[in-house]
């Protein structure tokens, strides 16, 4: 409570003194000054003791991988470490969070949560996926973020619509649509209430049918028969192509292409299941939507809809009364117990390794966790900022919690896990892909698109948004496709159109400055003079390196050998896995790492197996970056010209530290036998260590 | 029936959780407790099950389940007779009509599934497909329930370049071992070719030095589990089973009989594999969504099942491998006795035909009837769990057996399938 009074003080004091941006900086440091505060008091109740503060290498890997989805580069992990020390944690925070690349690595953990990918056989999740995308570019807030899934509808191809995607998804299966909403967005588990009352907890299959009054009606149409009334030609042209077996095929497309749509904004009531067996209601009976905690709010029932619930019948016949817009209005309610909380959580849970309370998808709003200041704390914050995900992760980023070294022990030890340091995970199959790509290439952001690119469906509906059946009909008339072609005619169309519409981030190649010429010019002209005997020379020479030297010190100038790029290769092994088509198929590196196939909420994997062991020793990395000479691994380790040189250089490059002193006299040693073998053998050995697929 | 749902037996999943305690690394699978001489089930004598999946829905009336008497749903099927009495197949099939003998068809399946993914997931899982839950495939119930045969092969491969690898809720390492295409092996396995012997023992003994620190220091599962994976890998690599994935060790003639194309030579892989004791080995073969022109385009691909199939059971049989190993033929639907306008079939979920073969089931029967029309299932309908069921029972599997998933919630291996005893 006391802690609270100081706040608002301090609010005050700072308000009347500061501008928005430089309020917002206070506010948010006296939020991971809290927050800190807090995590240190559960330890010491637990007699606990918290981790040491972690130093910049690890530091510098964790916002990396934590942020963006991958190590940093050489250049950056240099860059980083020659900044000058005050301050340059917090503004590489800032910078990554602001960067396209943050966009690829959430919607990475996103899609893992809401599950884009192809459903019913051919409607493709490309418009969801740029919805998401979007949403994340812009920092929408996350309550809005929702609302618009949950009150979407609509043609689900239009861009811009991509919201609809989230019931397009699971089409055909509203109840388990809304066991999902609430699992995702409430962490509240109701799906064995769909068919039974809960085993474990206390909802009752009546209380999910309540709930799903609020959605009932909602459906993925795309029934063409029905809009025929609208448009004669629509029978008349598919009398037409019946005999042309692929034409009709394509024709179908078409016009599921333009028609699928979200329907129908809710009814607001359901009936209950034929073999519903609970004495508080009967099988076929109509209830009204009602939810079954937080907020008492109810959809505007017409006399119509409350005229259904007297009759027993199979079908339902209500009228819609965006109920659907209710429902979304209750989830995101500051007033829901559990909205702030769920999403406060899984962020927390994403940062530092595990939730403050129960499981992500498992919580109710009276369990507290092991520290229940933290998780009110936690809570309040969320809401207090309005949902801003970027900035939850800013403050937690900007903590002491969160920065102390990785906690020695996981979950699965004895002793209760109270946050006294992050901890360690596995990295995921999308952060390992792109981890690769920081060491392959200079610039490894460079594929991600910044600009929000077509699908083939939604592109091919700007095409025949305004064109009338007959005209479809003309355009399948004068193509000769099948579904096949057809698909494969849009994919590159819609390629092409990205292509030209741009959205490539800027191709940014570290070079070198003047100063490092210049550094590098008088190194090959002392070692000349030394080699000529020339020792007066090469004196003078260095003399002027040392001052030129301290003066790149001076201006926070990296005086690592650091080589410049001109150009880096492309193509789907150099693209950000954000980028590539997913989920990815089953042999495919990113599967075989266990990213999500998308079918149920967080359903990647960070499991061990044979084939990923497979894949690191004997796969394509020995190609890409070890043998190949024009990686930006080798060129930088090629660059260095001492042993001990090249040796730290790996060590920064794959694991983002300097080598122990053992590791040092390990490898030279090596070196020492074989030099050539010895500089593909240490990449190997860094590339395949435990430490590499880790984050700490 | 709802309510004993509710229900979970709590012995179970104790068990459950020591068994998963015990088998928590790598392929390497410790032999089951729970399963081992159950006196609850008796079952088939099958050891191994080779899960032949045709994607697409085949005709059964232009397969298995004919009706040459009748010109209206006939099409171009005629009869031909086979090495069983009183069984006939289509003029398609003229190598398995050598092998029926050895052969049950079920000619009474049924499905509540129209569409092909939905069809193929309640085919591969006995349940159907929700939005809340991914259920697990056969061979990660048998992967799961019976572990491998010892060695260090797994217990579960599928030879098919997409789809999952079938683990669902369970634990990834019941999930099959993938193999793109059978000429290849799985991938990776062998050394890069830049990388000698020498070298990769030397890369293996830095990498031993380079981790001992980070395991030191983080003294925890995920930690371990990585380790362990390495050294089960590495001793793969060096081991001699890897052969048994490597098909040109097989005769010239022996790839011939079963036919060069990539099914025909996923079945002899899948014949190497159960040799050598792996569990469940699925091969693929698509293409059978004949909606049009069904005359022009079935004949192909029947014969490349026609030829491997029989080749692998002939194979399987001169071995004395016939009655350890299940041969299931399976499909996700029918097609429409009435050929339509555009000279195909359409989706039929109603009817269609399965087979089944060896492990210990009948040979030379037929089971379950269609209608003159192929239309109505007149004798013994079989759902698909009962399908499913049957292939579990073939193996001994216990169809009672609960295992929880992570979020709690109970299944069995077939759902609620009673399995075709009458076929043993």
């Amino acid at each position: 409570m006391r802690m609270r009074m100081c706040h608002v003080w301090l609010f005050l004091f700072l308000g009347s003194i500061c501008g928005a941006q430089d309020k917002t900086i206070a506010e948010d440091k006296a939020f991971s000054t809290k927050i800190d505060k807090i995590v240190l008091y559960g330890l010491k109740k637990l007699k606990q003791r918290p981790t040491k503060p972690c130093n910049d290498d690890v530091f510098v890997r964790r916002i990396y991988l934590d942020t963006i989805g991958r190590i940093p580069t050489y250049f950056e992990y240099s860059k980083f470490m020659s900044a000058s020390p005050a301050d340059r944690r917090q503004k590489l925070i800032d910078e990554l969070l602001n960067s396209e690349a943050y966009v690829s690595h959430n919607f990475n953990y996103w899609a893992d949560v809401l599950r884009p990918r192809r459903v019913q056989d051919s409607l493709e999740p490309e418009n969801y996926s740029a919805f998401i995308k979007q949403s994340l570019r812009e920092n929408k807030t996350y309550d809005k973020f929702v609302y618009e899934m949950l009150s979407a509808k609509g043609e689900v191809f239009k861009p811009g619509n991509g919201a609809t995607g989230y019931y397009m998804r699971d089409a055909g299966m509203p109840l388990d649509n809304l066991s999902n909403s609430m699992k995702i967005f409430l962490g509240t588990s109701m799906e064995c209430a769909q068919c039974h009352d809960h085993p474990y907890s206390k909802w009752t299959q009546l209380d999910f049918y309540k709930l799903a009054a609020f959605t009932s009606g909602v459906k993925m149409n795309r029934n063409v028969e029905r809009r025929s009334k609208e448009d004669e030609m629509y029978k008349k042209d598919r009398e037409i192509f019946k005999p042309d077996f692929a034409k009709a095929q394509v024709f179908g497309q078409v016009t599921r292409i333009k028609h699928s749509s979200i329907e129908n904004t809710g009814l607001g009531v359901i009936r209950l299941p034929h073999d519903y067996d609970y004495d508080d209601a009967r099988p076929h009976q109509a209830i009204k939507a009602e939810v079954p905690f937080g907020p008492k709010i109810e959809p505007k029932f017409t006399d119509k809809s409350l005229k259904e619930l007297k009759y027993m019948n199979t079908r339902i016949s209500a009228p819609e009364i965006n109920s659907r817009k209710t429902f979304a209005e209750w989830v995101t309610s500051k007033q829901n117990p559990l909205f702030a909380k769920t999403i406060a959580n899984r962020m927390w849970a994403k940062i530092m390794g595990a939730p403050f309370v129960g499981n992500l998808t498992d919580i109710t709003a009276k369990k507290k966790g092991v520290n229940p200041y933290l998780t009110k704390e936690l809570t309040t914050v969320m809401a207090a900022i309005n949902f801003d995900l970027k900035r939850f992760q800013r403050i937690i980023f900007n903590s002491k919690t969160y920065q102390r070294e990785t906690a020695r022990q996981g979950l699965d030890s004895k002793t209760k896990y109270a946050f006294h340091g992050p901890l360690l995970k596995r990295l995921s199959a999308e952060q390992i892909w792109d981890s690769i790509l920081s060491m392959a290439l200079a610039n490894p952001d460079a594929s991600i698109r910044n600009k929000n690119q077509y699908g083939p469906y939604d592109y091919f509906f700007t095409k025949v948004a305004n064109m009338k059946a007959s005209d479809m009909a003309k355009y399948v008339k004068d193509h000769d496709y099948n579904r096949g072609t057809f698909m494969k005619a849009l994919r590159k169309e819609a390629a092409q159109l990205n292509d030209k519409r741009g959205g490539n981030m800027k191709l940014q190649l570290p070079k070198k400055s003047k100063n490092m010429i210049e550094y590098e010019k008088l190194s090959a002209q002392i070692s000349k003079a030394q080699q000529q005997k020339k020792y007066r020379d090469a004196k003078k020479l260095e003399s002027k390196r040392l001052s030129l030297k301290r003066k790149m010190t001076r201006n926070r100038e990296n005086v690592n050998m650091m080589v410049s790029m001109k150009s880096q290769p492309s193509g789907p092994e150099y693209t950000r896995a954000s980028e590539l088509s997913s989920p990815a198929p089953p042999n495919h590196f990113l599967a075989k790492f266990g990213q999500s196939e998308r079918v149920v909420i967080d359903g990647a994997s960070a499991e061990s197996s044979i084939p990923q062991a497979f894949t690191l020793m004997n796969g394509k990395i020995e190609d890409m970056l070890i043998l190949n000479d024009n990686s930006y691994l080798m060129k930088n380790l090629n660059s260095a010209q001492k042993t001990d040189e090249k040796i730290t250089i790996a060590f920064n490059c794959i694991l983002s530290r300097k080598p122990k002193y053992s590791e040092m006299a390990l490898f030279k040693d090596l070196f020492s036998r074989d030099s050539k073998s010895a500089e593909r053998d240490l990449v190997w050995t860094l590339l395949n260590s435990n430490e590499f697929i880790f984050k700490r | 029936m709802k309510k004993l749902l509710n229900k979970s037996d709590e012995l179970t999943r104790r068990a459950f959780m020591q068994h998963s305690a015990a088998s928590l690394l790598g392929v390497t699978a410790t032999t089951n407790l729970l399963n081992a001489a159950s006196p609850a089930s008796k079952g088939g004598t099958a050891k191994s099950v080779i899960y032949l999946y045709m994607s697409g829905g085949v005709s059964h009336l232009d397969s298995f389940d004919i009706k040459p008497e009748n010109s209206k749903v006939r099409g171009e099927a005629s009869a031909l007779k086979t090495n069983a009495d009183g069984v006939r197949v289509s003029k398609f099939f003229p190598n398995m009509a050598k092998q029926m003998n050895k052969v049950a068809v079920i000619n009474s399946m049924t499905t509540t599934q129209g569409a092909h993914a939905e069809g193929e997931y309640f085919m591969r899982t006995g349940y159907a497909n929700r939005g809340t839950i991914q259920h697990p495939e056969l061979g990660a119930w048998f992967s799961r329930l019976l572990g491998n045969n010892g060695g260090t092969l797994p217990a579960n491969v599928k030879i098919k370049s997409s789809g999952t690898l079938g683990a669902g809720y369970m634990p990834g390492k019941y999930g099959a071992l993938p193999v793109n295409n059978p000429k290849e092996g799985v991938r990776y396995s062998a050394r890069h070719k830049k990388v000698s012997p020498d070298m990769f023992d030397k890369r293996i003994d830095i990498l031993q030095k380079i981790n001992r620190d980070f395991q030191q220091t983080y003294r925890q599962k995920d930690v371990q589990s990585y380790t362990d994976t390495y050294n089960d890998a590495i001793k793969l690599m060096k081991s001699k089973d890897l052969d048994a994935f490597d098909i040109s060790k097989e005769k010239k003639n022996v790839l011939a009989n079963y036919g060069d194309n990539r099914f025909g030579q996923g079945c002899v892989l899948a014949r190497r594999l159960v040799e050598r004791g792996v569990r469940f080995v699925d091969v693929h073969l698509g293409g059978w969504d004949h909606h049009d022109d069904i005359y022009n385009r079935f004949q192909s691909n029947a014969a490349t099942l026609d030829k491997a199939m029989a080749a692998l059971l002939a194979d399987l049989s001169s071995r004395g491998l016939l009655d350890s190993t299940l041969v299931v033929l399976a499909t996700e639907f029918g097609r429409t006795p009435i050929i339509n306008v555009n000279r195909g079939r359409d989706h039929f979920p109603k009817a269609y035909s399965c087979l089944l073969a060896g492990g210990g089931i009948k040979g030379g029967v037929t089971y379950g009837k269609t209608d003159k029309d192929g239309i109505n299932i007149i004798e013994n309908k079989v759902k698909v769990p009962d399908f499913n069921a049957t292939i579990a029972h073939a193996a001994g599997i216990r169809l009672d057996q609960v295992i929880t998933s992570a979020s709690g919630r109970p299944f069995t291996v077939a759902d609620k399938g009673k399995p075709i005893t009458s076929l043993f």
